[in-house]
Parts: C-alpha cells; structure tokens; sequence
C-alpha cells in the first residue's frame, strides 16, 4: 500500500498514460494493419480479375487461357494460387504453384467477393478472394461490341465458374510485426521517460508540501510564536500555511493567556501571603507588648479577609466560567436587594466622605438567582466605592425598559480613558494601578460581575466619561409576572 | 545602614519597615514606582528593596534608572513571580539580588547584609580594626575579646564607621546613612553619638580607633 502522495501521484499517472499510449498503439497497429489488408485484397481482386478473364466460355466448354499468367504469377515456387472450378463441378485449373494441394471454394460475385484467411500448402498463412463468375464467350469481344451497335440482345451462355485465389501473407504479418515491434518500444521508451520526468515533475512540484510538513515538524513545543513560511508556495499550499498560522496564533494568545492568568494568580496570592509573613516574622522576632501582637494580628486577620474574599471569586468565576454554577432564578426586587448589599458599604463610604445619589423605581422585578445578584451588586458597589475619589459622588439609577431591568452605577474620580476602560472587564487589570494596594482582589471583581450577569441572561457595559466620571450599566431580565403586571395595568 | 523599601502592598510595606528599623536599618519607604525612583536618586542608600509590580512605574524601569543614574547601590528585587526566566533577567537588568515572595524576614535580613558588605569590599561578617571586633551578622562589638554594649544607633554608627574603615566619613554622609526622610536635622546629633560610642570603645586608656577630623567628620582606624 502506499501512503506517499508522490508514490500515489507517480503510480497513478503512470498508469493512465500507459493506458492511454497501449490504447493508441492498439489503434494505430488496427489501422495499419487494415491498410495493409485492404492493399494486399486489392492486389487479389485484381490479379482475380485479370485470371478471370483467362476463361471463356464457348458452348459446351470452358476455353483456358491461362498460360502467361501462370507462368508469370502461379508457376511452381510462386506465392500465388489459383484454382478454378465450373460451378457447382469439376475443377478447371489449378496453380502449378499449389503442388497439388487444394484451395477452398467459396461464394461471393465478382462485384462482392468474398475473402478470408486460410493456411496455404506448406502451412503458410495467407489470404484467399473467392467468387462466382460467368466467363465471357468465345469471341465474345465482338458480339459485345456488335450488340453495342445494334443494340440487339445478344444470345448469353450462362455456364458459371467458381474462382478461389490465393496470396502468401507473410510478408504483411512481418510488415506488422515490425510495427508491433516498434510500437511496443516506442510506447516503453516513451514511458520510461515520462516516468522520470513525472518522478522530476512531481517531486519538483511536491516540494512546497514536503517544505510545510516539515516546517510544522520544526515547530517548537515551547515556542508557540513560531510562524509558518513557504516562500513561493503554490496556491494550493498558501492557505493550509495560514490556517496554520492562524491557528498558531490563537494557540499562543490562549497560552498567553492561561500564563498571564496563572501568573496573575500567583502575584494576587503570593503578595498577601508575602504580606503575613513578614508581619508574622517581625512580629515574632523578639518579645512585644501585647497591644503589638494585637495590631500584627489585626492586620494579618485583614489579609486572611481579602484573600478568602479572592479566592471565593476566583472559584465563583472559575465554576460561572465553566458553566458551573448552579443558577436558580426567582423574581427579585432589585432595589431590595441594592439596599441590602449597601448596608455592607455604608461605613466605608461615610469615612471617604462620598456623597450617594439613589434613583431607585422600588418597582422593577428582575428574573434572576439572588446570591449570584448578591455578589454582582456587592462588587459594583464595592467597586465604585473604592475607586470614587474621596469626597466624589456615587449615583445608583435602576429603572425599567422593554424586558430589561437597568442598573446605572457611576462614580467620579475616574482617570480611565475611552481606550482603558475597554480593559475593565479583563481578569486582574486595574484602573492606574495606584489603587492596587487599597485593593488587593478588585482586579477579579468586574470580570466576576461580566460572566455573571452573562450566565443570568443579561448584559454589562463599562463607560468612562467626560468630568471623571465611570459608569457601569447593566441589563437584567425582568420577572415576566411585573411585565405582565405592567402590561394589563395592575396594581403591584 | 539606610535602606528603601518600594513596595506597593501597604501591610507588606509596613512590617517590612518595622522589621528592618528593629534591626537597626534607617528605612525609607514608597508606595509606587515614581516615588521609590525620586528616593534612590535623591539620597544616599545602601540598599533598595524592590517590587516588581508596582504602580505608575515598574520595578523593571525604577531598577534602570536608578543603574542610569549611576548610583552606587545595592538592588535587591521582590517578586511574586519565580520563573526561572524572571530571575536570570532580573540580575541581568541590574539587580544584585533577588527574593520570590513569600519570603522569610530573616532571609531578606541576611541578604541585605551581604548586599551591605559586598558595597563596602567586606567579605566576613566580622570586621576587625586593631582589636576591636564588629560581628555584623550577631550585631555585637568586642573591644580585646571584651563585650561592649551599645544601643541601635550607636551600632549603626559604628558599624557605619567601620564599614569604611581608614576613610574620613563626613557627618553629612554620617547623617544620610542614619537617618531617614522624616527625622529633623539637629547639628549636634552626630558629634554627640560619637561621643558615646568613644567613651565604650576607647576607654580605659586603649589605643584611640576613632580620630576627629575637625570640621570635616570621622576616622575610624587602628593607631599607626
């Protein structure tokens, strides 16, 4: 079996020019060989004809005529023969060429003679004409030529004779054994060649393949920013490199992106703990008054906070991420809900000094898992909180539209550009960073909130606006039962 | 000794401070990658201790500036992460030595040490002038075999001293190396420690090691 394209391509279009070279030989030997039959019938149709006027017919009797002719054409030795029969009857004459042996009488008329092949005395093949004929009469010529004349009609003797003649072949069969011959080592000659040129050819043509194939072989495991190039590849081949390309590149971005993440991950954990530890060092390295130990055991308790509360994410966002999460909606008020998450930032947001503007339609139902809306409103919140500068304002809007409950949450203090706050839904990105120790875990908090509220069928966006303000709206499905309510304009 | 601390992480800030003030290092401290550059390259430092990622400027671009600027000062990089790669291109860029968060206080300790002596051309932990011996690594000073006890800041000024033995230290020097950003100048601060630590060391009718160079600062070397 073979596998290699070359080997395929080779063998397969070997075979078919060798069908194609053995078909027109076999043509050409046909047509060659049926010119040089119908020359030889020829050649018997006439000499035929000029035996068959060697014989009149006089009444009662056959007159033969044959002597020159047969000296010239049938005498003994010659590869001609001839034989004559009265129809029906007695033979008339026969070749001194035939040695005594017979030909075969068979039927055909002058104008449609019959030939076919035979063996010849002495076993040769060769090629009879055979017909019936009506001899002409004795001086027939002048009757002929008087009743040309006279127009009279002439009184004909109707005594027929069967002729049968015969020719050695032989000379046609090597005639056509040369052109076999020569055929046959035309078509090995012609294929040998081709053979080496298809193997040149195709070989030549291949390279670009093999050139890829073993690109890709080269293609470092660890080195996913490798790229393909076949300069000078076929068109054929161009594409299957850029698929390749591409798919490299989606490969190295996917790398690049669990590496950054799991590097991303360990600067979040390793700070923290970095953080303990030292404070757990200094603290033990000598004997301290308790209200010492009471502080480093504060602040590590604040660390062990913020970690847990980033881990909790991570897990949230790795389990929402895989489709995890177990998610069951139920009809929520979410001005209830922003209220009560509020409650938890209260006292942060009076020590900053922020001023909070609320703007809540107490009416609007969302269809949504409650602890899932829990931890998307209590980042949001958190979120705008620790990023509104101090003394800034925060505005919390929620209003209704078409099937779609609607949180706006905008604060000031922003120094986000249009370009930046695209980032803002990425996995631990910062704003300028400078928040970073003030917020150890908000780099997971927003990209949380995104893969959330997509797993609960709504939608979020991140504005940054003119006066340092930044906005994040969001959409969330409305419980059909407040829709519905709305709709036939029942009380709530 | 006075060290910089540019970490971005407060409470890892905070202890690391506290850690190395107790051990009588002089600490100043910065919060982001602007500030912790105008520290290093506005005063003296022995060592800077340096985040990686920091805010507004990194610890990669702090380290090459400070390297450009051509302070003569140690650099000792913090980091959370611990690729081989990361390593071999942090001393590469500069630094002088290099700790994977998290790490143990005392490692941190005994390689700012090290980084301390190697400034100053000092192999051993142990620095000898005549017969007084200062183990730098227990931090504590013998004078003839004789334990002296000395307070934090008189150690450091010593230490100070001796890590430049044979050289004159002026008292600016003195007082960049022992006091941090925060402490007011008194002028006589300096002469008054010397003091102090004369009448420990050079007592009892020994061989004066400490000289004054009037007007200019100190000398600590063994009599000639």
């Amino acid at each position: 079996m073979i596998r290699s394209l070359r080997g395929l391509l080779l063998v397969e279009t070997i075979l078919a020019s060798t069908a194609v070279l053995v078909v027109s030989g076999a043509v050409l030997y046909y047509l060659v060989r049926s010119a040089l039959v119908t020359q030889l019938d020829r050649s018997l149709l006439d000499l035929a004809i000029s035996a068959s006027a060697g014989v009149e017919q006089a009444p009662g009797r056959m007159l033969l005529e044959l002597e020159d002719l047969a000296l010239r054409e049938f005498a003994s030795g010659k590869r001609a023969y001839m034989q004559l029969w009265k129809h029906g009857g007695a033979e008339l004459y026969r070749s001194p060429s035939l040695e005594g042996s017979e030909l075969h009488r068979f039927g055909g008329t002058r104008d449609a003679p019959a030939y076919r092949w035979m063996t010849l005395p002495g076993g040769r093949r060769g090629r009879a004409i055979g017909f019936t004929y009506t001899p002409l009469e004795e001086d027939d010529e002048e009757k002929e030529l008087l009743a040309s004349r006279t127009g009279l009609q002439r009184n004909r003797l109707a005594n027929q004779v069967d002729i049968a003649l015969a020719r050695d072949t032989s000379e046609i069969d090597a005639t056509l054994a040369r052109v076999g011959l020569s055929l046959g080592g035309m078509g090995l000659s012609a294929m040998t060649i081709s053979a080496a040129f298809l193997f040149w050819i195709i070989r030549k043509n291949l390279e670009p393949l093999r050139a890829l194939a073993s690109r890709i072989a080269r293609l470092d495991r660890e080195d996913l920013s490798a790229r393909i190039e076949v300069p000078g590849a076929p068109l054929e081949i161009q594409p299957l490199a850029e698929c390749m390309n591409e798919f490299l590149r989606r490969l190295e971005a996917a790398f690049l992106r669990e590496t950054s993440l799991s590097s991303d991950v360990a600067h979040e954990l390793r700070t923290p703990l970095a953080g303990m530890r030292a404070i757990l060092d200094v603290a033990l390295s000598r004997g301290r008054e308790p209200a010492e130990y009471a502080e480093a055991l504060g602040e590590c308790h604040d660390i062990v906070l913020q970690m847990q509360s980033m881990v909790e994410k991570l897990l949230l966002l790795v389990r929402v991420e895989a489709g995890h999460a177990l998610i069951e909606p139920r009809p929520v008020r979410l001005s209830e809900e922003i209220l009560s998450t509020w409650k938890m930032l209260e006292a942060q947001a009076g020590a900053r000094k922020l001023r909070v503007e609320w703007d809540l339609d107490p009416g609007v139902e969302v269809l949504v898992d409650p602890a899932l809306l829990g931890v998307v409103l209590q980042n949001v919140l958190e979120n705008a909180v620790s990023y509104t500068d101090d003394g800034g304002t925060l505005k919390v809007e929620i209003a209704s539209k078409g099937h779609e409950g609607r949180l706006k949450v905008r604060n000031t203090g922003s120094s986000l550009s249009r370009d930046e706050v695209r980032h803002a839904f990425e996995r631990f990105w910062r704003g300028d960073r400078a928040h970073s120790d003030a917020c150890v875990h908000c780099g997971v908090g927003l990209v949380l909130v995104k893969k959330i509220v997509e797993a609960l069928g709504g939608s979020v966006e991140a504005r940054s606006e003119a006066g340092g303000w930044f906005e994040i709206e969001m959409g969330l499905p409305r419980s059909v039962a407040a829709a519905t309510r709305e709709l036939t304009g029942a009380p709530r | 000794m006075r060290i910089l601390v540019v970490e971005d992480y407060a409470p890892l800030r905070k202890a690391l401070a506290q850690g190395l003030r107790e051990a009588s290092f002089v600490v100043d401290t910065a919060g982001d990658g602007e500030e912790g550059l105008w520290y290093a390259t506005t005063h003296e430092y022995d060592a800077v201790v340096l985040d990686l990622m920091l805010p507004r400027l990194d610890g990669w671009t702090v380290l090459e500036r400070i390297r450009k600027a051509e302070r003569d000062v140690f650099v000792l990089i913090l980091t959370a992460k611990d690729g081989l790669g990361d390593r071999v291109t942090g001393i590469n860029s500069g630094a002088d030595d290099y700790l994977v968060k998290p790490f143990a206080f005392e490692e941190l300790l005994a390689r700012i040490r090290a980084l301390v002596r190697r400034k100053y051309a000092v192999r051993s932990p142990v620095i000898r002038v005549a017969d007084l011996e200062i183990d730098t690594a227990a931090r504590k000073v013998r004078r003839g075999g004789r334990l002296l006890e000395l307070t934090a800041r008189e150690y450091s000024l010593l230490e100070m001293l001796a890590l430049r033995q044979g050289r004159l230290v002026t008292r600016t020097e003195i007082w960049e190396h022992l006091y941090d950003c925060e402490a007011e100048t008194k002028s006589n601060v300096i002469d008054v420690y010397v003091g102090y630590i004369r009448r420990k060391i050079d007592r009892d009718g020994l061989p004066r090691l400490i000289h004054t160079r009037r007007g200019e600062g100190y000398i600590l070397e063994a009599p000639s």
